[in-house]
């Protein structure tokens, strides 16, 4: 094929971008908006009164262009990027060339949520800390992000600015009433020590994530949310800790935390008193467990990595001070990961240097086949096991909860087959870990007649000469249980216009493609359900190396 | 007593590891059996009131800790008039504080410094302070908040705004702190809460958020004569520091007083300048010395993090290249041994390798006053010494220049000897040991010896011996009036040599009983004078306090082979308390 020959111009190298930015709510200009050209020409300018930019001197190519300006946000290049690996948003590809076009780019104003907070004493709320959880969709499933902190004025109000469009809670951080300069009382004298404080509160006025209220803002909009906070008695709870007989750790850090009745930790504070061996906490009234662990320093002649120790106990609060809590830390054991090949011979890569990295990340609670975590946080991941992909695999401690297991399999010889624990499949059910770090005997099998898919955008979506270029995600989603995450995968027609996938589980897929950036809930089948497009289906066969054209969206 | 008012214990769990050695000597050791109600028969009452309007203040948290651990013992709130009660307490000494909401937490009878009176239980008729009838006096905090905004009224996100409080009291040495930091939000608003009364002064730091700096080294176009194209140039600008209000020139900030409970409002504007650029040409010397030239700033004598530079290292031609750089005065590190150059970025500019004065290498060996070497992990600390000496110069005058090097260099060190680059100047020389002060008695150079702890760097490499105290006491006593003990006066352990006061002079304030304790005091003769409402005196000035001396106590305090920290001296005859 013969080059396309280039028109004859005083300047062949670099071009001038130019266009507008408007806002995606009014449609207008925005001015005083930042279009950066990144990489070697690092440049830019800002958009005068008319919300239009001209950037001189931009070379001739591909270039990626970002879009800023305070209070606003820019939603092709979300502050996430689609592989949810926490690296910067995707820019905006431009193609560069000497003829160009207007580019137009779109913020949209950014939302805020404010409010005040009264105290039932008529003191001056200052200094109380607010919560800020987004939904977000995060390996396929959507969970309640903490997503900020702010705390009040000395007048008692609060604001949280330059949020994107989304579904919001917020709540508020239990804290003493007054904040004397010791926190600790001396054992045996907690009845003597009275103390209030302000329990924990989800917008409007629910104790529990379950009845908080929603707030959802778009475009620009700006929510009001206040509380009302009730001062209460804080009775303070004392537990003596023990250690295993013929045990010494002297030196060692303790971690103390203070649960629900779900295994979820509560934002109250807990300290360990090293001079008095004990753990204590102020609490209101309530139902918790407290949990104590320990991470003993290895000793001369010992383990290198000594077992960790725990405890966990249950407690009620009702009106008066608790003494009585002994807590004896004890060994935690380490459940091992029972891993099995299929061996078909079909595979041609030698496995025996092939790695398995098992990661979990903390469920919500009675969470059984769901997928929105009623919880806050769930987006930590922990490494729970890793080694040679022949098994058995140690496990390290985590403490007692509900925890959605997460599979690597970094080479592309082997697939996942199956994982389960106890035989409930991991894929649909959390793995419940015990105190002592116990589960149900958990088994991983793999297989080594992986498929490969290579998907391709259809010939009639032309690239472009000059301008910005669309993208597509696209999702491959087994139609089998499966604990890896599923990375999405970014085309353009101009530049990336197919991609291969390796190491197929074979099996029946949907192939989901969308224009620009999706976060797609793909282990909700109900939200897979709800999709204008139902995904195109494909089987691939043990061991096959499929193609797959695939059916792009009009943007 | 001084207790632990200015650490604000977050909730984080800090160790004490305290071991009640005194147990036979003080009461509070000697604790019930844990599950035991409270059973003594002492009580801790009084009325907690508003220290501006002096209105009685109610549901105020009254918390009484112990001396040893700083556990609460017993708490309560104040009720109608602000009265409160703590019973049944055993004989004991408790340091008692009261926090409330919108209310800066204290201690008891609070001064600056952290000098308060703990309150002692069961010591008898006619011991002092009647504990159970105390005026607890909580002062308001006060708020200072503000907006930040830029070229054409926009807010300044992420602007750091840095908070500095002038010295309160007397302190020998006492210089401009830092008071606090904070960030504004996306509205430019910032807000510091919780002050005490005092007279701050406000700095600002920030970065036009559509900054895009350029460095001539390393990859990037070439356009214009800077190596940037008009449209870069247009981009590549800095915020200069600026003070409130509102001006970039530190001399002609303006301070801010707070008085407690007052509510002030400080706005800022910043504007946008060229941001500059500063070559240093000043290869490595040395293969594996590590002579990376250092972009200081420094605002009220105080180092704070430069931020926003863009630094670049050309390894190849040893070129330093600071970009993005806010017009302002700075202070240039460069080469080995260090040169130090104070300068004025007015302009982009090459900086010459023989710019700035040399540093010298001072060298110091620690011995005990037996002439032994020291063991062990101290800290040596050269403050630089600005003017005259203590008493002499107003410690809250800020300097219109700042002077070479005005941080401490501080120096870990194990063993007995450190090195120092240190440029010409005064610096006077501190050490902290593992258990505290180590007054530093004399300083020998090139067989001279100085007393006290200052020395002159010329432009000689200098070698020290440092004299210090490994041994120090601790110098117990009462003051009494009439025979009585007696409460909140500023107890002074004053050094026989009044030139060396600002080193080894002590305080204390005394307790309900009138008890009190000097720590970490050197060996040497001293005289203890104890000074009713004394808190307002420039007690560190030897012409103040010399007219107190004549009916002070005389104290000597031995020196001591075993290095034993913490020894008790104990004055056996009453200081007597001397009105201001």
């Amino acid at each position: 094929m013969q080059q396309p020959l280039q028109a004859p111009a005083v300047d062949r190298t670099s071009a001038t971008l130019h266009g507008v930015v408007r806002s995606a709510a009014t449609g207008e200009g925005v001015p005083r908006a930042l279009v950066r050209i990144e990489g070697n020409a690092d440049t830019g300018a800002l958009t005068d009164g008319d919300g239009r930019f001209e950037v001189p001197g931009v070379p001739v190519g591909p270039q990626a262009v970002q879009v800023f300006r305070p209070g606003f946000l820019d939603e092709t290049a979300e502050a996430e990027s689609p592989a949810g690996d926490g690296t910067a948003g995707v820019p905006h590809d431009v193609l560069v060339a000497a003829e160009m076009p207007d580019v137009v780019f779109t913020l949209t104003p950014a939302c805020t949520i404010r409010g005040r907070v009264d105290l039932s004493t008529g003191d001056p709320a200052g200094g109380i800390e607010i919560g800020l959880a987004r939904r977000v969709v995060t390996d396929g499933r959507a969970i309640w992000q903490a997503s900020g902190f702010s705390k009040t004025r000395s007048d008692g109000s609060y604001h949280f600015g330059g949020l994107a469009d989304g579904q919001y809670l917020l709540y508020t951080t239990p804290t003493l009433d007054t904040e004397p300069p010791a926190i600790l009382i001396t054992p045996g004298k907690t009845a003597a020590a009275q103390r209030w404080g302000y329990a924990s509160v989800f917008y409007p006025d629910a104790r529990e994530p379950s009845g908080a209220a929603k707030i959802t803002v778009a475009k620009g909009e700006e929510a009001q949310a206040n509380f009302t906070l009730t001062r209460e008695p804080f009775q303070t709870i004392t537990a003596t800790v023990s250690l295993p007989q013929n045990m010494n750790i002297k030196g060692a850090g303790y971690s103390v935390e203070i649960l629900d009745g779900s295994g979820h930790q509560l934002p109250y504070p807990a300290q360990y008193d090293q001079a008095t061996n004990t753990a204590q906490a102020a609490l209101p009234d309530g139902t918790y467990s407290l949990l104590v662990s320990s991470n003993p320093m290895p000793a001369m002649g010992g383990p290198a990595h000594p077992t960790p120790l725990a405890v966990l106990v249950d407690f009620s609060v009702a009106g008066r001070a608790i003494t009585s809590l002994r807590v004896p830390l004890t060994a935690t054991i380490s459940a091992p990961v029972q891993i099995s090949v299929v061996r078909t011979g079909a595979e041609t890569v030698q496995t025996q240097n092939e790695r398995v990295a098992i990661m979990v990340s903390p469920a919500g609670g009675a969470n059984h086949g769901g997928t929105e975590s009623g919880w806050i946080g769930g987006a930590e991941m922990g490494e729970y096991a890793a080694g040679a992909a022949t098994g058995p695999l140690e496990t390290n401690y985590m403490a007692p909860g509900a925890y959605w297991v997460h599979t690597y399999l970094p080479g592309i010889g082997l697939c996942e087959s199956s994982f389960t624990a106890g035989g409930a499949s991991l894929g649909r059910e959390p793995l419940t870990i015990g105190l002592s770090g116990a589960t149900a005997p958990m088994e991983l099998t793999l297989r080594d007649d992986c498929a490969q898919l290579t998907m391709s955008l259809p010939d009639n979506l032309a690239g472009i000469a000059a301008g910005e270029e669309r993208f597509f995600t696209v999702y491959v989603v087994p139609d089998l249980d499966f604990t890896r995450d599923l990375r999405p995968v970014i085309l353009r027609p101009s530049t990336s216009r197919t991609f291969t996938l390796a190491g197929l589980t074979p099996g029946n897929y949907r192939v989901y493609t969308f224009a620009g950036n999706v976060r797609l809930e793909y282990r909700n089948p109900a939200a897979l359900a709800a999709l204008p497009n139902p995904g195109q289906a494909i089987t691939l066969s043990p061991g096959a190396q499929s193609g797959l054209v695939l059916e792009a969206p009009a943007q | 007593m001084r207790g632990l008012a200015h650490i604000r214990i977050s909730r984080i769990w800090v160790s004490l590891g305290i071991v009640c050695l005194l147990a036979a000597l003080e009461p509070a050791c000697a604790q019930p059996a844990a599950g035991a109600v409270l059973t003594g028969p002492y009580r801790i009452a009084g009325t907690v009131v508003n220290a501006i309007t002096g209105e009685p203040v109610r549901g105020a948290m009254m918390a009484i800790l112990t001396i040893q651990d700083s556990h609460i013992f017993a708490s309560t709130e104040s009720g109608e008039g602000g009265r409160f009660t703590l019973e049944h307490l055993p004989a004991a000494k408790f340091q008692l504080t009261a926090s409330k909401r919108g209310y800066s937490t204290s201690f008891y009878n609070e001064h600056d410094g952290g000098y308060n009176s703990a309150i002692v239980t069961g010591a008898g008729p006619g011991a002092g302070e009647d504990t159970g009838n105390l005026v607890f006096k909580l002062t308001p905090s006060a708020v200072l908040n503000g907006v930040v905004t830029g070229d054409g009224g926009d807010p300044v996100e992420g602007a750091t705004v840095m908070l500095f409080e002038k010295p309160r009291g007397h302190e020998p040495g006492a210089k401009i702190g830092q008071a606090g930091t904070a960030m504004t939000d996306d509205t430019g608003a910032y807000e510091f809460a919780d002050l005490s009364p005092g007279e701050y002064m406000l700095a600002v730091k920030a970065q036009p958020w559509y900054a895009i700096t350029h460095s001539s080294i390393g990859s990037g176009p070439t356009g214009g004569p800077t190596g940037e194209t008009e449209a870069q140039a247009a981009l590549d600008v800095a915020y200069p520091m600026t003070f409130f209000d509102s001006t970039t020139d530190e001399s002609s900030a303006t301070p801010i007083a707070l008085a407690g409970g007052s509510r002030q409002q400080a706005n800022l504007s910043l504007h946008a300048v060229p941001a500059l650029r500063l070559e240093v040409n000043a290869p490595d010397q040395q293969e594996g010395k590590n002579a990376h030239p250092r972009l200081r700033q420094s605002i009220f004598g105080i180092e704070i993090g430069t931020g926003g530079e863009d630094v670049q290292y050309d390894d190849r031609t040893g070129k330093t290249e600071f970009a993005g750089v806010a017009p302002g005065p700075y202070e240039l590190t460069q080469g080995d041994p260090p040169r130090v150059l104070e300068m004025d970025a007015t302009a982009n500019q090459q900086v010459d390798p023989d710019a700035g004065v040399p540093t010298v290498t001072v060298t110091a060996t620690l011995r005990d006053t037996m002439g032994s070497p020291l063991t062990g992990l101290m800290t040596v600390t050269l403050e630089p010494v600005d003017g005259g000496g203590a008493g002499a110069t107003d410690p809250s005058l800020i300097p219109s220049t700042v002077p070479f090097l005005v941080q401490p260099i501080v120096q870990p060190v194990s063993g007995s000897s450190f090195t120092a680059p240190v440029v010409a100047g005064v610096w006077a020389v501190q050490v902290q040991g593992q258990n505290g002060a180590m007054p530093v008695l004399s300083l020998m150079a090139g067989g001279q010896k100085l007393q006290g702890n200052r020395i002159t760097v010329q432009d000689q490499p200098l070698s020290l011996i440092v004299t210090v105290s490994a041994s120090t006491a601790r110098v117990e006593g009462f003051a009494r009036r009439s025979d009585r003990g007696f409460a909140g006066a500023m107890v002074v352990l004053v050094p026989r040599n009044l030139a060396a006061i600002a080193e080894l002079a002590r305080r204390d304030q005394s307790d309900s009983d009138g008890s009190f304790a000097l720590l970490d005091v050197a060996p040497g003769e001293y005289t203890v004078v104890a000074i009713q409402d004394g808190w307002d005196l420039d007690w560190a000035n030897p012409a103040v306090i010399a007219r107190y001396l004549p009916d002070g106590t005389a104290v000597t305090v031995k020196d001591s082979r075993d290095h034993e920290p913490d020894r008790r001296v104990l004055l056996s005859d009453p200081v007597m308390v001397q009105a201001r």
